[in-house]
């Protein structure tokens, strides 16, 4: 006789079994959605906007990260739904559709004629010349000043993150900083950004003297 | 600003900007369906005008076409009677009392409805101005390909502009310019078999006209509108 395994799936398991399913209720709205006639549709934009939001935020979310990248989050909501509901077909599973939602970002940002990037749509969004700038980094410069400035990471965790020693690390994020920071001098940053500066006790290392001087000059 | 009670959307800032974007789309995409529909009745017309529109303007299953554009016509008849959405007056009669009548309207007109909708869309432009031409409207043509101009991007979107320029300055008559032009489309995309084959078109052509004045037409002059 055989002797019967039982399965018990991972956490990782777990949690796509969760997405998937969440997924597919998603579906089921958006179908129903775009099958109705179009009054219907006009009033049942809401609803399907509801569901739809938490699955935009993450591709937005996931796409600023992966590339650092400083966006207008509340347009790209917006834009990216209108351009949602209108196709004809909605991606079949999570992860496809969080692809498609990273390339229409990066479809965005490359087209010249596109303001994605150079714009905003709401008082508590990065300036125009903030993510201009930003995103015409290097992506490696970008990473620094990202896992630093907007998710705050401590300067010993980005170095751990990025391979290379500290002080290397923190002379360079000062220099890009510098650098960045005179061409948006007049450009008011967001609240919750965290600028480098002597009250990072990681940064206060002999070497940087000089850099955090400059710094506390444009403060 | 758009009520967004409307759309059963909440009161909060971003709704705005999602029944905006919405409607945006909605305009957009009506756009796209009445320059296929403009493509499809240009296609029906028999005449001596060589069409050749863009194959991806060309829809695969007319009937299906149809039913799509009428769809998106109801939705915008509903937003129109809502106040969220806005056309020309001409265009929105017609959106309101007789939609059915899309379908059968010329070519020209529903590529002039499209690009009202889509006023920087290239190939919107195309179309207008290829419709012009084929009516006989040699100055509108050229003006409205003038004015696209600053759209062009690819260099088959450069190829097809000089490709219509030659086309408008051939049914005017002027030979020796359109073989200019045609040279300056295949020159801006070389691996554009069309414009191969039209520039020695208009090169046979016009050998075989002798009313024309001679002109070395292996050395081209410059187009005065030339996109930078």
């Amino acid at each position: 006789m055989k002797k019967q395994t039982s399965f018990i799936p991972t956490k990782a398991e777990s949690r796509q079994q969760r997405l998937s399913d969440e997924w597919a209720e998603m579906r089921k709205t958006y179908l129903s959605f775009t099958r109705s006639i179009p009054k219907q549709r006009v009033e049942r934009l809401g609803l399907v906007f509801e569901t739809i939001e938490p699955w935009l935020s993450r591709g937005i979310r996931t796409t600023m990260l992966r590339h650092f990248l400083v966006l207008p989050h509340e347009m790209l909501i917006a834009r990216l739904f209108a351009k949602a509901v209108r196709r004809e077909r909605i991606a079949p599973s999570h992860t496809s559709f969080l692809m498609w939602v990273e390339s229409y970002i990066l479809e965005g940002l490359a087209d010249p004629s596109d303001a994605l990037g150079v714009s905003v749509s709401a008082a508590n969004e990065p300036h125009p010349e903030l993510q201009y700038h930003f995103n015409k980094l290097a992506p490696v410069d970008r990473g620094l000043l990202y896992l630093y400035m907007i998710e705050q990471y401590s300067l010993p965790e980005v170095a751990k993150y990025v391979g290379a020693p500290a002080e290397e690390i923190g002379n360079h994020l000062l220099d890009l900083w510098s650098k960045l920071e005179k061409k948006i001098a007049n450009v008011p940053l967001p609240r919750d950004w965290r600028l480098p500066n002597s009250d990072d006790p990681h940064l206060n290392f002999p070497s940087n003297h000089a850099h955090l001087a400059h710094s506390e000059l444009h403060k | 600003m758009v009520n967004t009670s409307t759309f059963g959307l909440s009161s909060r800032p971003l709704s705005a900007l999602v029944g905006g974007c919405y409607v945006q789309e909605i305009a957009h995409d009506l756009g796209f369906l009445l320059l296929q529909s403009s493509v499809l009745n240009g296609l029906k017309s028999v005449d001596d005008f060589r069409y050749l529109p863009e194959e991806s303007l060309v829809p695969s299953n007319p009937g299906l076409h149809n039913e799509k554009l009428i769809d998106v016509v109801s939705e915008c008849r509903e937003l129109v009677r809502l106040a969220v959405f806005s056309a020309s007056s001409r265009f929105e009669s017609i959106i309101i009392d007789e939609p059915e009548r899309l379908v059968e309207m010329p070519a020209i007109s529903l590529a002039r409805m499209a690009q009202s909708f889509r006023p920087t869309c290239l190939q919107t432009a195309f179309a207008v101005a290829s419709n012009e031409i084929r009516e006989g409207h040699y100055r509108l043509a050229e003006a409205t390909l003038l004015r696209a101009s600053e759209f062009l991007v690819t260099p088959s979107d450069k190829s097809r502009w000089y490709q219509n320029r030659a086309a408008n300055f051939f049914r005017r008559g002027d030979v020796a310019h359109s073989i200019q032009f045609a040279y300056h489309a295949t020159q801006a995309n070389p691996s554009s078999l069309l414009a191969q084959e039209s520039y020695k078109a208009y090169q046979s052509h016009f050998s075989r006209q002798s009313q024309f004045p001679k002109v070395d037409i292996s050395i081209p002059f410059e187009a005065k509108h030339e996109t930078s």
